[in-house]
């Protein structure tokens, strides 16, 4: 099998936005611009680990008033409740209902975790040399990453179907919580970390 | 065709001559097995068919309500713009604005954006702004969630089926045919092997050479 060289070690450069292959001006040369599509190319992401650490980090943070605060409030017949993320999960289970338990647990509180833990393994582990297979895992690590994030936003999604629908005066009202608020943050946050982070970084500290 | 391409691999940066694949064939990096390309069947004919179909079934999900619920004689519906509106009149205005953008606004765009750069290549001609919506196509998608937003009305339905009557509606029929059409689209579809084409409509619209059609 032949010896695959990074395209970095060449002075090269894949387009972005395109595939097109780029030679890279000597360093501090301006920034090259892609002759096929215009974009701006880039040997890897510009401060990818430092915006990655950054969404991460924030995300986190808000991931703790996302869970604390509830995210739905319910008034049926003159009865109030109040849910937060978790809580929801746990009516379900009362209910019986251990499909839509599922999709919500899983959706909701998996995946964001997750996604999470994987970001953070990506980042402390990036700057160690990559043991060849581990780098070929991480990779496929970080793509399922990036794939999922999106699913996340189903609790978003259900609390303002409800909060349109359910608006019956006397009978039953639905409002959003300030932890719905929270958790879209989280999921646009760490959608913005794993779109931040390149990939390429992971097989950057390969020994030629 | 056969040419090769010099290609580098977006996950792991493996520099690589691959060859020029006949349609229906994929192209994965030696390194890592990421796709690299993937040459679609039905060339340009299929997507445009396919989004053409999506789009009118876009309109109508847009135009309809999608569920209606009904809690002793009390009815109200909700739309993809009503599912937003009520959040952000709920003191809520930024998650209004992300539901609006995320399940009614980008899909649009994709939808729209992906036909006119079809369809320009299909006539072969570079229309204006046809390029930058090719390149904003492939940054844009992660946002696409109209499939997430079906998904969760059955997860709200199914929540309130047992205290009140639920009647799903013209909409919802179509929402879910233009995400079914979406995904069969976005299949007969690479933006690489896109932007390839443009590349020699703009090569061959400098006068050197007539193209022929369907090439």
């Amino acid at each position: 099998m032949t010896v695959l060289l990074r395209a970095k070690s060449l002075g090269l450069a894949s387009c972005g936005i395109c595939r097109q292959v780029v030679r890279l001006p000597l360093p501090s040369a301006t920034q090259p611009k892609c002759p096929r599509c215009g974009g701006r190319v880039h040997s890897r992401l510009p401060h990818s680990l430092v915006r990655t650490w950054a969404f991460l980090i924030a995300s986190m943070v808000l991931y703790i008033p996302a869970n604390v605060y509830p995210v739905m409030k319910n008034t049926y017949l003159g009865a109030e409740s109040s849910n937060t993320i978790l809580s929801g999960v746990a009516l379900f289970l009362k209910e019986g209902d251990w499909l839509l338990a599922f999709v919500i647990f899983t959706a909701s509180i998996v995946v964001p975790l997750l996604k999470m833990v994987s970001l953070l393994y990506l980042l402390m582990s990036v700057r160690k040399p990559p043991v060849a297979r581990r780098a070929r895992q991480q990779t496929v690590l970080y793509r399922v990453t990036e794939l999922v994030g999106r699913w996340s936003m189903v609790d978003v999604f259900v609390i303002g179907i409800l909060t349109a629908l359910v608006q019956m005066g006397a009978i039953s009202t639905v409002e959003p919580g300030i932890g719905a608020m929270a958790f879209g943050a989280v999921v646009v946050l760490t959608m913005l970390a794993a779109i931040s982070f390149d990939p390429r970084l992971i097989w950057d500290q390969e020994k030629q | 065709m056969d040419e090769e391409v010099l290609m580098a691999c977006q996950e792991c940066d493996a520099l690589q001559r691959v060859p020029w694949v006949p349609a229906g064939r994929k192209v994965r990096c030696r390194g890592c097995g990421t796709t690299l390309y993937h040459h679609p069947r039905g060339g340009l004919d299929r997507p445009i068919a396919l989004l053409l179909g999506a789009m009118v079934l876009y309109v109508l999900a847009n135009s309809f309500p999608l569920v209606t619920l009904d809690i002793g004689g009390a009815s109200r519906e909700t739309s993809l713009i009503g599912t937003a509106w009520a959040l952000y009149n709920h003191d809520m205005k930024l998650l209004g604005i992300l539901v609006f953008l995320t399940s009614l606004a980008v899909p649009g765009a994709i939808l729209f954006s992906t036909l006119y750069v079809l369809v320009g290549l299909r006539l072969q001609r570079s229309l204006p702004g046809l390029r930058q919506m090719l390149a904003l196509l492939s940054h844009i998608h992660p946002w696409e969630m109209a499939d997430v937003f079906v998904i969760s009305i059955l997860v709200a339905l199914v929540k309130m089926s047992g205290m009140a009557e639920v009647i799903i509606d013209a909409g919802l029929y179509a929402l879910v045919g233009y995400i079914l059409l979406g995904i069969a689209a976005s299949a007969s579809i690479d933006v690489f092997v896109l932007w390839r084409r443009l590349e020699r409509i703009d090569h061959f619209s400098h006068g050197e050479l007539s193209f022929e059609a369907g090439k």
